[in-house]
């Protein structure tokens, strides 16, 4: 059974603040998350960002590391911080 | 033992229909798009009629990427089996495209046990798929093949569900098929948001549509409005005695000779978005069988407006699909030579080793599984 994100439920409020300033689309951010090899539907990502729904702890960091290389292609150092760093 | 015969193979798609344990599946695996819908929906009607009154199940696990014209193959095929058609497994990228297009429109199954086992010989006779089946009783009853007007505006109509042009000559080619299925309406017009968000009148058969319509909505109220807003429909038999309803649409619907109207909504997953409008010239022009006749192409407009939006969402985004499998591919490769090398380390550890070598490098992911592929594989010590 994969651990889900149990930490406090403003990190995906983080996600989603990453992603709105990132002007990503949900279906954007979902190819990204895809392209790294998560495997969960596009429907998921908006109800985790929302916070209708708990990731697991990998498409937490999944989604964390597809904001931060959008980050870091604009010159900011992983600013989302991964679960192990909560 | 289940075996799999090859009905219907179109490019990367193939249709097949597996028999065995008691059931007959038509299990489709890899890519449907618009090149080979037309494939799918026959394989999975003709499927229907040797099955009879029996469901069809559809197994969609294998699916890598359907796209609304497959949906809509579907769709087509579920009206016109004499049983139910029902969906199994649709894999994620299914999953992601029925919800968008046809949320609800599709019941799911679960395998069950029939104990019953037919036998279905399936042969490809040119572009034609044949399956002849024993040992499952033949269909309770033919095909209905109705050729009325109605049939014919829907059958022209399913020719755009998929079609490949821009959405605005679609829907007035919608508008157009409304006017000649029902006689009495002289013409006809779609209300929408325009780009800024304001109610308009972009698709019409006649200028005196948007003419009549700019005077609901700068009253803010009128039948279009209200059919769209509450998702119902709204007749009015005489505007001259129902008139004071809405007064300046009426107003200018009489200055334009227009004594009836007839507003459907149009919503696609239960979002309201927009109203398709009939005018007629005579009093009470719409009887409750232009109604009925009218809300089916209404729902028709419906599909194609979340289609075309899904389809052309889909388009945008397929170099970026593309890429991404790409992407995919080389970090999965990269994840299983990282766990070859060690029995401990699982999947989502060798994702972690990934993510913090990219982070503390501050290269990419795929870069990094890039290098670990192309790497050679370290010589054996000993």
């Amino acid at each position: 059974v994969p651990m889900t994100f149990t930490g406090d439920p403003s990190q995906l409020a983080v996600l989603q603040a990453g992603r709105e300033q990132l002007s990503l689309s949900y279906q954007r951010l979902w190819i990204d998350y895809f392209a790294l090899g998560g495997n969960q539907p596009l429907p998921d990502i908006e109800a985790w960002l929302t916070g209708n729904l708990r990731p697991s702890l990998l498409d937490y960091d999944l989604l964390a590391h597809a904001l931060n290389e959008e980050f870091t292609e604009r010159g900011l150092d992983h600013p989302i911080p991964y679960s192990g760093e909560i | 033992m289940s075996v799999a015969e090859v009905v219907a193979m179109v490019e990367h798609s193939t249709c097949t229909v597996r028999r065995g344990n008691g059931e007959v599946v038509l299990v489709v695996t890899g890519e449907v798009d618009l090149a080979n819908a037309g494939a799918l929906y026959n394989a999975a009607r003709s499927l229907g009629s040797q099955l009879g009154s029996r469901d069809v199940v559809v197994d969609l696990s294998g699916v890598r990427f359907i796209d609304s014209g497959g949906i809509h193959a579907l769709i087509r095929a579920q009206g016109e089996v004499v049983g139910r058609l029902m969906l199994r497994n649709p894999s994620s990228a299914a999953r992601r495209v029925l919800d968008i297009v046809a949320p609800g429109a599709f019941i799911m199954e679960s395998p069950v046990d029939t104990g019953v086992s037919p036998e279905i010989d399936v042969r490809v006779d040119g572009d034609a798929v044949v399956l002849e089946t024993t040992g499952i009783a033949p269909p309770d009853r033919k095909l209905p093949m109705s050729h009325d007007a109605h049939a014919d505006a829907l059958a022209a109509l399913s020719q755009f569900l998929v079609a490949d042009v821009p959405l605005g000559e679609t829907l007035h080619r919608v508008a157009q098929i409304t006017i000649q299925a029902i006689p009495s309406a002289a013409f006809a017009g779609m209300s929408m948001l325009d780009q800024h968000g304001r109610p308009s009148t972009p698709i019409y058969t006649a200028e005196d549509s948007p003419q009549i319509d700019a005077a609901q909505y700068e009253a803010g109220k009128g039948p279009c409005l209200d059919a769209w807003r509450t998702q119902s429909t709204v007749r009015i038999d005489d505007l001259k005695a129902d008139g004071d309803r809405y007064p300046e649409f009426a107003a200018a619907a009489l200055e334009h000779g227009v004594l009836s109207t007839l507003s459907l909504p149009m919503a696609a997953g239960g979002v309201g978005m927009g109203a398709l409008n009939m005018y007629a010239y005579v009093a009470a022009g719409f009887s409750a069988d232009d109604e009925a006749l009218a809300q089916e192409l209404t729902d028709a407009a419906s599909v194609v407006l979340a289609n075309a939006t899904a389809y052309w969402q889909a388009f945008d985004l397929s170099e970026h699909y593309n890429e991404a499998m790409k992407s995919r591919a080389v970090i999965e490769q990269a994840k299983g030579m990282l766990m070859a090398r060690s029995e401990t380390l699982t999947a989502d550890d060798a994702f972690e080793l990934l993510r913090s070598a990219s982070q503390r490098e501050n290269v990419k992911l795929r870069h990094i599984a890039q290098r670990i592929v192309d790497r050679q594989p370290p010589p054996q010590a000993g």
